[in-house]
C-alpha cells in the first residue's frame, strides 16, 4: 500500500466517529487495495503515482467518504424544514418588534428621544440576526437528536385560517403597527416626550397641549392602545382572519368611537400657549388652526373607523354563513 | 422546450436510490465482500459508487439485516457479508412490495397512459 493510500485513509480516519473509526478505514483500505488491483490488471503494469491519485480522486473527497459514515444527511432535514421557516418568521418578527419596544423604553428621558428610537432600526437588525441564529442551532439541534415531531400531527382541518375574508398581514406590516403602538402607548404614559412646538408665520411658535377634555378618557385611550397592540401581536403569530382577532378589532374601534364622541362633546382638545414673543393675530390664527385641525381629524377618524367596524362585522357575518370556499370538490 | 438532461438525470437517479438496497440485499443472500458486490451489481447494470456503498453495508449491518466477518482471502484481510436472518425477512417483505410496484408501474406505462393519450 503506497503512502499516497495511508494519506488518503488518515485524512478519512480523522473525521470518523473514534469507535469505528479503525474498522470503517480497515475496509477502505481492502477496497482501494482491490480498485488498484483492477487498475494493474487494466494497464498491464505496476500502477504509477497518477495511477493512485486518479483512483483516490475517484473513490471520492475525504471529506465527502467520511461524512457519508456520519449518519447525517441533512443539517435541518425535509421532517423539520417545513416548519424551520414557520418558526422563523415567528421568531424574528416578534425579535424586531419586542427589540423595538425596548429600544422606545431606553428613549425614555432621552434629551433626543426620536434619534433614540431611530437608532433602535440597528437594534432590531441585530436582534433578528441573532433570533435567525438561535432558531437555526435549535433545529439543528432537533435534526441531530431526531426529535419527537408528532404533535404537528394533531392539527385540525377545521381550525385552518380562513384567508379568503381578509388578506393576512404581513410580518412588516404587523411589525411597524405594533411598533407605533407601542410609541403611542409610551408617549401616553408620558414615558417617551415628544416635540409639541408649532411654528408661526413670523418665525415665533406656540406650544400645543392636551387640554383638561382628555383627562376623562386618559384610561380608556390606554386600555384600547394595549388592545391594539395585543391585536398586532396576534397578527405577527397568526396573520390571518380570524373570529377573536376580528372581535378585537370591533370592540377596540367601538371603543375609540365612544371616546371620540367624549372627546368632540368636550372640545377644545387642545390648549395652545403662546410664548412671549407671540403676536397676538398669530396666537388667534394658531388656535383657529389647532382647532379645526382637530375637528376634521376627529370627523375623518370616526368614519373611518365605523367603515373599518362596519367591515369587520360583514366578515363576521360572511364567516358565521359561509360553508366554505370556492368550487366543490366533488361534482 | 425539451427538458433539461439534468432534470432527467436528478429523476433517474432518485428512481434508482430505493432500489439499491434491495439489489445489495438480494445479491448478498450468498456471501460477498464490498469490492466483488460491486462488480457483481456493476456486471448486472446496476453502478453503485463505494462512497454510497460502504456506508449502507454498515447501515445495514447496524440494522441488524447484514452480517459480517473479517476473513483472509487471496493474502488479504477482507470483510465478507451475507444476509441474516433478519435480513432474509425483510428481503422478502421488500421483495412482495417490489413486485406489486412493479406489476402497478408496468400496467400504469403499458396501458393507462395509451388509453388517456388516446393513441
Amino acid at each position: 500500500m503506497t503512502d499516497l493510500v495511508e494519506r488518503y485513509l488518515a485524512s478519512i480516519e480523522r473525521r470518523l466517529p473514534p469507535a469505528t473509526a479503525k474498522d470503517i478505514v480497515a475496509e477502505l483500505r481492502e477496497a482501494l487495495a482491490g480498485r488498484i488491483e483492477a487498475k494493474e490488471a487494466e494497464t498491464g503494469r505496476s500502477p504509477s503515482a497518477d495511477d493512485i491519485a486518479a483512483v483516490l480522486k475517484d473513490f471520492g473527497h475525504p471529506v465527502v467518504v467520511a461524512s457519508k459514515y456520519s449518519g447525517h444527511d441533512y443539517v435541518i432535514g425535509p421532517d423539520y424544514y417545513p416548519w424551520f421557516w414557520h418558526v422563523q418568521r415567528i421568531a424574528v418578527g416578534l425579535a424586531i418588534a419586542i427589540a423595538f419596544g425596548i429600544v422606545a423604553i431606553r428613549a425614555m428621558g432621552s434629551d433626543e428621544p426620536v434619534r433614540a428610537v431611530m437608532r433602535g432600526f440597528g437594534g432590531a437588525l441585530e436582534a433578528a440576526i441573532w433570533t435567525f441564529g438561535v432558531v437555526t442551532a435549535l433545529f439543528i439541534a432537533a435534526e441531530r437528536t431526531k426529535f419527537d415531531m408528532r404533535w404537528a400531527d394533531k392539527w385540525d382541518p377545521k381550525s385552518l385560517p380562513r384567508d379568503n375574508f381578509r388578506k393576512p398581514k404581513s410580518m412588516f406590516e404587523a411589525g411597524v403597527t405594533l411598533f407605533f403602538d407601542v410609541v403611542f402607548i409610551l408617549f401616553w404614559t408620558r414615558a417617551l416626550p415628544f416635540p409639541n412646538e408649532l411654528p408661526l408665520r413670523d418665525d415665533s411658535s406656540v406650544a400645543v397641549m392636551l387640554s383638561p377634555a382628555w383627562t376623562s378618557v386618559y384610561w380608556p385611550i390606554l386600555v384600547l392602545a394595549l388592545l391594539s397592540a395585543a391585536g398586532h401581536v396576534h397578527d405577527l403569530v397568526r396573520p390571518s382572519w380570524t373570529h377573536l382577532r376580528s372581535a378585537m378589532s370591533i370592540i377596540g374601534y367601538l371603543g375609540g368611537l365612544a371616546v371620540l364622541g367624549v372627546l368632540f362633546s368636550a372640545r377644545p382638545l387642545f390648549n395652545v400657549q403662546p410664548r412671549p414673543d407671540t403676536n397676538p393675530e398669530e396666537l388667534a390664527r394658531a388656535v383657529q388652526l389647532v382647532g379645526d385641525i382637530s375637528t376634521w381629524a376627529i370627523a375623518v377618524t370616526a368614519v373611518i373607523w365605523g367603515t373599518t367596524i362596519a367591515v369587520e362585522v360583514w366578515r363576521q357575518v360572511k364567516a358565521l354563513t359561509s360553508t366554505g370556499r370556492g368550487a366543490p370538490l366533488t361534482a | 422546450m425539451p427538458i433539461s438532461g439534468d432534470i432527467v438525470e436528478a429523476l433517474r437517479l432518485e428512481l434508482r436510490r430505493g432500489t439499491l438496497i434491495l439489489a445489495v440485499l438480494g445479491t448478498l443472500r450468498a456471501e460477498k465482500y464490498g469490492y466483488t458486490l460491486k462488480t457483481e451489481l456493476g456486471a448486472l447494470g446496476i453502478e453503485i459508487d463505494e462512497g454510497a456503498l460502504y456506508p449502507m453495508l454498515r447501515r445495514l449491518e447496524t440494522q441488524g439485516l447484514l452480517t459480517s466477518e473479517w476473513r483472509e482471502e487471496a493474502k488479504r484481510q477482507k470483510r465478507f457479508y451475507r444476509l441474516s436472518d433478519d435480513g432474509a425477512a425483510a428481503l422478502a417483505q421488500l421483495t412482495a412490495e417490489w413486485r406489486t410496484m412493479n406489476a402497478s408501474l408496468g400496467y400504469i406505462l403499458e396501458n393507462s397512459g395509451l388509453k388517456e393519450g388516446g393513441q
